[in-house]
């Protein structure tokens, strides 16, 4: 073995640990562009949906369609005094509507422009989709899990305690399959070993992170079901049909990052996609 | 030309290829190929001044073969030991054994950095010993690198890979395996394997402890003081998984046990029937045996450890030795011999220590194990050589690879990582720091060999 192997035996052994940091989500901000009556029942159902974790002691306060007619004071609202969390759903105002595959530019501006997490309920005036009852299946959203606390602790926060609590990692093998292509074509790099050795150590970085996390919440007693899915595929195919399969109510994952990144990856392709389930866009 | 004029021309070109060996980074070329072409070049003009022996080889049987000056010439025991134990300790360092080790006892320290430091200087000394020095360089130097990036203490590392390099070479001295002029000298002066390590274990033990504390003051390297901080350092290096390097339990448990065998058997190679005493097969075929059947493991993929050999090393030895063996039929090393003579007929005390230091300050500037072959060859040349007289050749060219960064293979090893880590330590700075360390160890050895194992 040569210095650099074990350097690499050293540097993967240093595993990533969970830290358990609950959210503090005092106050709601829901933004609707309904009549009165309909965002009434809608904050009925939003406040049972959060209050099904641990989401109860909650401050909710409300902006109409009396109080915004265009992005600019949701944007100054929210910055000015900024909540704990956003609630609101697709096409605010209207914007989009005959665009289903996107989310409004309200929503854009609140996932791209503010800090502030943004629950995204199915919108309260579409009659064929009802807001679930409970989140007793909440799954964790990403293609980097490894070190993202935040996703894991208000995925756990929110979902309820005799719940299951979903965290996944879906490598794109596409991705993947064009590295190990580039990697083929550089002399030196042995490519039977990265073919063997890089996806394999791609899926036990947040299989770790996950031990890690069941760890640590069964320590302190929340989740005891806490499921793993690792694995190499298509990740807006696989989430789509995992999402189908374990009725999933509450999808968490990464939409604000410095780079502008996550919201135009996985997350935007999944927010147009899965248009009948609450996502919380972190 | 006269015989003399032969000897002063071959002494000249043994000059030439100890300077160029000293500034091989400098012409980018590796040992193997200089030493090589010097070993071409002198046979070639051995042959031509007709100074080389016939080529031919009398059997037990009464025939007679050829056989190449060339041939007999390299100490091919000592070939087999390197080559037997270099791929004997890749295929066990893949099963995990010593990272797991290493790992172990970073969490065992909880991150203080004394703790750290005591820890890591003691397992450099063990794996020097019981691997190589080279290994047990690039096993714990790459552990510091990570573990204190981990500990955010970036600023202690110059400091931990000083001492681990300096410490390398102080485990070299373990035990008869541990180095190459070891290996080389000890076969030469025939001191068993039992026999070395009960002489050199107490002055290892007693010069780690001294560079250690040496290493302390130097380096400002303190215990943590506050709870919160041992608490952070804990949590931090608790992050580490001893077992991730190990990909199968049945072959970490296999290992374990062949490396105690491995060390049990080459400690009583001497007296095991068919394989010690004169007659018998030798460490080398221990060393040899044993990699073989550590290779059982990778039977299918053996090719790649044999990759893993560094062949540049191996090549390196076989041609020095045939330099070494042409040098004798010149007559440099009986014009060396002569001069170490007048040495050596000192007092015991001046010889002694003379022969320690001079051996130690050559290999400081150049590398050890040609110096050690010259030496070996000159010692074993004369009527009778004490012991203490090759015990101060082994501690001088063991030791003085500490003054400088290319003195030894471990420390340019522990150059190299602390250039990887972005860290800069120029030639002079090395030698700065490493001549209070350097001197301490001598002086010690100088008492030790002189008042202890005279």
């Amino acid at each position: 073995m040569k210095l650099d192997d074990f350097e690499s035996v050293f540097r993967s052994s240093v595993k990533t640990p969970f830290h358990h940091a609950p959210p503090n989500i005092e106050t709601a901000l829901l933004i609707t562009d309904v009549d009165n009556a309909t965002t009434e029942d809608f904050l009925i159902a939003a406040k049972r949906f959060l209050a099904s974790g641990h989401g109860q002691d909650i401050e909710w306060t409300t902006m109409t369609s009396e109080d915004f007619q265009e992005v600019a004071p949701v944007l100054d609202r929210v910055r000015r005094n900024p909540p704990s969390l956003a609630v609101c759903y697709r096409h605010l105002l209207g914007q989009g509507a005959k665009l289903p595959y996107s989310l409004g530019s309200t929503v854009d501006t609140l996932t791209q422009a503010t800090d502030v997490p943004v629950l995204l309920l199915p919108r309260p005036d579409d009659e064929g989709i009802k807001l679930p009852e409970a989140a007793a299946q909440v799954m964790v959203v990403t293609d980097h899990l490894t070190g993202d606390d935040q996703l894991v602790n208000w995925a756990a926060h929110l979902c309820t305690d005799d719940g299951t609590l979903y965290l996944t990692h879906i490598e794109d093998e596409a991705v993947l399959a064009k590295y190990l292509d580039a990697c083929a074509k550089i002399p030196g790099l042995d490519i039977d070993i990265a073919t063997e050795k890089l996806p394999k150590k791609l899926l036990s970085m947040p299989t770790d992170y996950i031990a890690s996390t069941v760890e640590i919440l069964a320590k302190e007693s929340i989740h005891e079901n806490v499921q793993a899915i690792v694995r190499l595929g298509s990740p807006v195919k696989d989430y789509e049909k995992l999402v189908e399969n374990l009725k999933v109510d509450l999808l968490v994952m990464n939409t604000k990052d410095k780079g502008q990144n996550a919201m135009h990856a996985l997350a935007y392709a999944l927010s147009v996609e899965l248009r009948d389930r609450p996502l919380l866009l972190l | 030309m006269s015989a003399q004029a032969i000897t002063y021309v071959f002494a000249a070109l043994l000059v030439a290829m100890v300077v160029t060996l000293a500034i091989e980074e400098k012409i980018h070329a590796k040992k193997s190929m200089i030493v090589g072409i010097y070993a071409v070049i002198s046979l070639l003009m051995a042959a031509g001044f007709g100074i080389l022996p016939e080529p031919h080889a009398l059997l037990s049987t009464g025939q007679t073969v050829h056989m190449p000056v060339y041939i007999p010439g390299v100490e091919w025991e000592v070939i087999a030991i390197i080559l037997g134990s270099a791929l004997f300790i890749d295929v066990v360092s893949r099963s995990g054994i010593f990272s797991w080790t290493a790992i172990l006892l970073t969490k065992k320290s909880g991150g203080d950095p004394l703790k750290l430091l005591v820890y890591y200087s003691a397992i450099t000394v063990i794996f020097s010993a019981v691997l190589n020095n080279v290994a047990a360089m690039m096993i714990v130097g790459s552990l510091t690198m990570v573990s204190l990036e981990k500990l955010e203490r970036k600023e202690l590392l110059l400091g931990f890979l000083l001492t681990e390099g300096l410490l390398t070479n102080i485990g070299g001295l373990l035990t008869l395996i541990s180095s190459v002029p070891n290996i080389i000298l000890g076969n030469m002066a025939e001191i068993g394997y039992v026999d070395f390590f009960v002489k050199a274990a107490p002055y290892t033990v007693i010069a780690s402890a001294m560079t250690v504390f040496m290493a302390v003051h130097i380096f400002h390297i303190r215990r943590l003081e506050s709870e919160e901080d041992k608490k952070a350092a804990a949590e931090l290096v608790a992050t580490f998984d001893e077992s991730d390097g190990i990909e199968s339990t049945v072959f970490f448990r296999f290992s374990w046990a062949l490396l105690g065998i491995f060390i049990l058997v080459i400690a009583t190679t001497s007296v095991l029937p068919w394989v010690g005493g004169d007659h018998g097969l030798g460490m080398g075929y221990v060393a040899v045996s044993f990699a073989l059947i550590a290779l059982i493991r990778y039977k299918h993929e053996v090719d790649k450890n044999y990759a893993a050999v560094d062949w540049d090393l191996l090549a390196f030895f076989t041609f020095l030795f045939v330099v070494i063996d042409t040098m004798k039929y010149a007559g440099v090393l009986d014009l060396i011999g002569g001069g170490i003579a007048k040495l050596l007929a000192l007092p015991d005390m001046f010889a002694g220590a003379s022969l320690l230091w001079s051996s130690a300050i050559a290999s400081s500037v150049t590398d050890n194990v040609p110096l050690a072959a010259v030496m070996g060859n000159i010692l074993k040349g004369m009527e009778s050589t004490p012991d203490f007289q090759w015990w101060a050749t082994i501690f001088g060219t063991n030791l003085g690879g500490n003054f400088t960064p290319i003195g030894s293979a471990s420390t340019v090893v522990a150059v190299a990582i602390i250039h990887r880590a972005k860290l800069s330590l120029s030639f002079g700075a090395f030698v700065k720091a490493a001549v209070p360390f350097a001197v301490a160890q001598l002086v010690l050895a100088t008492a030790y060999v002189l008042l202890v194992l005279r």
